[in-house]
């Protein structure tokens, strides 16, 4: 097939400069709208399948379901955990990696009088933490003394603070007590990092629960068998220790059960994908058919000297995917320049807005689609007349 | 101008398919401008600090989530009616099916049922209040929205976050955020042991003010009474304060919509004027020939206008009453923290919706109109 000269088709676009720029404005604006949604859905996506690994299992109250600021165990079922499932837990030396936990959301003043206090969320630690949760390390400072505690990478931007704010050294004030930064630490791509870690005991005598955890994590041996493991955490929960009021599960079942709940979210996230999609889709059909509309004689023409028509419909898609490609180049630019790792607040923590290679793929796929679709319908049109007949077209 | 409709229709139909492109493309993206601005107008409403309110919320210091609240009840009641400028006090104990942003959240407040009726202007569109008030095994009031999102029936068991309840009616209220929640016997869900005289544990005490402007002064007198007998201190605020801290978390991604709105509003912008200026190049010769008979540039400009207003606005009727059918068919509410942001598709929002459809069908019509205006015939007939 002898197709038409490449820079036939970019000469046409120039034909009608205002009409082109206009249009592929608009393909940039709806490309950057997608990439802005599925920022937004990755990035909650990521940090939710992030935050749970698939070693660690968890034990918590059977009553808190989904909520674990809710959740209230007795203090010795870590020792229980110990003793009893010690086999099945991965040991570094003489420690085991278990990490039993205090969460409790309250309200955190900094130093400047004129800021409102913030919701936040602190998590009660010991040390063994970061057996357990392998993705968070600290990045400055120390592990919190009495009186002191760690914060988060996004806790800032949860709190709607500038990171200086949260500076090592600085005070925040937690139900009356001042508590000193004493250290940063990040947990990269999870949603511990929008959290305050304080030592669990001083954290649960300060919110005045001195005798209870909220959940124990810990983290099960690659080399056992997952399925022996969690049938014996079913018979510790269920049956050996019952008047607890126990529920166990593995970490990533945890998180998978929020990615459930956020699942109408993301719902109406991807709705608003299509309705965008929809939008530029009309937007493009519409120049194509502007492009072919004048030129139905020139194509006739061009099928009488012997192009064929694949050739001169492989024209057309060539403009129109260029126009959307430019578009989705300048869109994707921008988007990974303004978007690109923004932290956003969300409810119970923040994350960051995160434009991986799903989201590149299908924004940049949507975007060069849209140019193909756009195509399409008018150069059907453009050769539905036998050549004799579009030779007269006015 | 009106007689020049019938050339202006001829022109939008002689083009059927770029006019149904953007009337359909505008139509997308106005539905989503609106539907992303109803949520706004639900926060504004649901947290508008110019609307003076005579309820305070007592709740625990420092505590947000209403599940970390634990007052104790009746001792504080008892306390906080005494205060002087306090008309009316209700304990509210709140459970909630999930403390984070939820589309589908369901929030029962247990209440006890004869002051609820002394201090809501409920109105009940199915059922009996007596029935309500009688059933003490956990009869309860089900708000409108609620009940049309999940197609809830009176005289028929509802069951949510290990609570069933028995629906004895359901209730319209002026207060939007209270049309999606669940009344129910506020000993139903404190479920006291027979013989049990300690104090139990409710989320919230509801306070009714005598005077609201001084509810500020109310509130300090309640915190300092609460903090000079008890223990368990507690911050009273204004309920629409109260509102605002608890979807505070909510807020942040609320104001991002906006942004998504107003990009919207631009791609309608680039999406009509193209469409106008590719209608304007292709009767470059008829313009000429308009003029050539007699008509004025500013006839050609006003007819370009009106053709690109005519688009931008149907698609904008189209969209907005798109969105509209939509939350009148399937009510939403955001929730968090146990309190609701309904999407509220109110006229004030379809107004100026239709505004900006209106200004954005303009403004796109202003350059082609202006360029075919001023077009030179002699140039344009060749």
């Amino acid at each position: 097939m002898k197709l038409l000269p490449w820079d036939y088709g970019v000469r046409n676009l120039l034909r009608r400069p205002l009409r082109s720029v206009l249009t592929a404005l608009g393909l940039t604006l709806v490309v950057f709208l997608l990439l802005l949604v599925l920022s937004f859905v990755r990035g909650l996506d990521t940090s939710l399948t992030n935050s749970g690994d698939e070693q660690v299992a968890m034990i918590s109250s059977l009553a808190a379901a989904e909520n674990l600021e809710n959740s209230s165990i007795s203090e010795h079922v870590p020792t229980l955990i110990r003793s009893e499932l010690g086999s099945m837990i991965v040991k570094h030396g003489d420690t085991l990696s278990v990490s039993p936990e205090f969460l409790s959301s309250t309200t955190l003043n900094t130093d400047a009088a004129t800021r409102v206090a913030q919701l936040a969320l602190f998590r009660g630690v010991e040390p063994e933490v970061f057996l357990v949760r392998r993705r968070a390390y600290l990045t400055a400072g120390h592990f919190p003394k009495a009186g002191e505690l760690l914060v988060g990478r996004l806790a800032a931007a949860k709190l709607g603070m500038r990171a200086e704010e949260l500076a090592l050294g600085k005070t925040l004030q937690i139900e009356g007590k001042t508590w000193k930064i004493s250290g940063q630490f990040a947990a990269p791509g999870t949603l511990l990092e929008a959290e305050f870690w304080a030592p669990l005991d001083e954290l649960k005598q300060q919110m005045k629960r001195p005798n209870d955890l909220s959940l124990v994590v810990f983290r099960l041996n690659p080399q056992g068998s997952r399925r022996e493991q969690l049938d014996e955490l079913e018979l510790f929960t269920r049956y050996r220790h019952r008047d607890l009021e126990l529920t166990a599960s593995a970490e990533t079942e945890y998180y998978a059960s929020l990615q459930r709940h956020y699942a109408p979210v993301r719902g109406l996230a991807w709705l608003m994908v299509v309705l965008v999609a929809v939008s530029g889709a009309c937007g493009a059909v519409n120049t194509m058919y502007a492009a072919v509309a004048g030129r139905i004689r020139e194509f006739a023409a061009l099928q009488a000297v012997g192009f064929s028509r694949r050739a001169i419909g492989v024209s057309l898609l060539q403009e129109s995917v260029l126009l959307a490609a430019l578009a989705t180049l300048i869109a994707t630019g921008a988007a990974l320049a303004l978007l690109q790792g923004v932290a956003v607040r969300f409810t119970m923590g923040a994350f960051a807005l995160q434009l991986d290679h799903l989201a590149l793929l299908i924004g940049c796929g949507a975007g060069v689609g849209l140019g193909i679709v756009g195509a399409i319908p008018p150069a059907w049109r453009a050769f539905r007349l036998p050549i004799s007949v579009a030779l007269k077209a006015v | 101008m009106f007689r020049f409709l019938p050339y202006i229709l001829k022109n939008l139909h002689g083009h059927r398919v770029r006019t149904l492109m953007t009337i359909g493309g505008t139509a997308v993206l106005m539905l989503l401008f609106s539907f992303v601005s109803s949520i706004q107008e639900g926060l504004r409403k649901l947290t508008d600090p110019s609307e003076r309110d005579d309820r305070l919320i007592v709740f625990q210091a420092y505590r947000f989530c209403p599940s970390v609240s634990l007052l104790p009840y009746p001792s504080y009641d008892d306390a906080i009616q005494k205060v002087e400028g306090v008309r009316d006090v209700l304990p509210i104990k709140v459970v909630v099916n999930n403390c984070r942003a939820s589309l589908d959240t369901v929030v029962f407040h247990g209440v006890p049922p004869d002051r609820l009726a002394r201090v809501r202007k409920l109105q009940l569109l199915q059922g009996r209040l007596d029935a309500f008030v009688q059933r003490k095994d956990g009869g309860a009031l089900v708000g409108r929205k609620l009940a049309e999102r999940r197609g809830i029936q009176v005289g028929k068991p509802f069951s949510i976050a290990g609570i069933t309840v028995q629906v004895e009616g359901i209730f319209a209220s002026d207060q939007p955020a209270e049309e999606s929640l669940v009344y129910t016997h506020l000993n139903f869900l404190l479920n006291p042991q027979p013989g049990h005289h300690q104090d139990l544990h409710v989320t919230m005490y509801e306070v009714h003010v005598s005077d609201p402007a001084r509810a500020d002064a109310i509130a300090k007198v309640v915190d300092q009474r609460i903090r000079d007998k008890f223990t368990v201190h507690t911050e009273t605020r204004p309920q629409k304060a109260y509102f605002r801290q608890a979807i505070s978390d909510l807020v942040e991604i609320i104001g991002f919509t906006r942004w998504l709105g107003i990009v919207c509003v631009g791609v309608v912008g680039v999406l009509v004027a193209n469409s106008v200026i590719m209608a304007a190049q292709d009767r470059v010769k008829e313009h000429a020939v308009l003029q050539t008979i007699g008509y004025s540039g500013a006839r050609i400009f006003g007819l370009m206008l009106s053709e690109s207003l005519l688009v931008s606005v149907l698609g904008g009727v189209l969209g907005i009453g798109g969105c509209l059918l939509w939350l009148w068919w399937k009510p939403m509410t955001l929730g968090n923290e146990g309190v609701s942001i309904d999407f509220l598709a109110s006229p004030a929002l379809a107004a100026w919706g239709l505004g900006l459809s209106t200004l954005v069908g303009v403004a796109a019509g202003l350059v082609p109109g202006w360029q075919a205006a001023r077009a030179d015939i002699v140039s344009s007939l060749r």
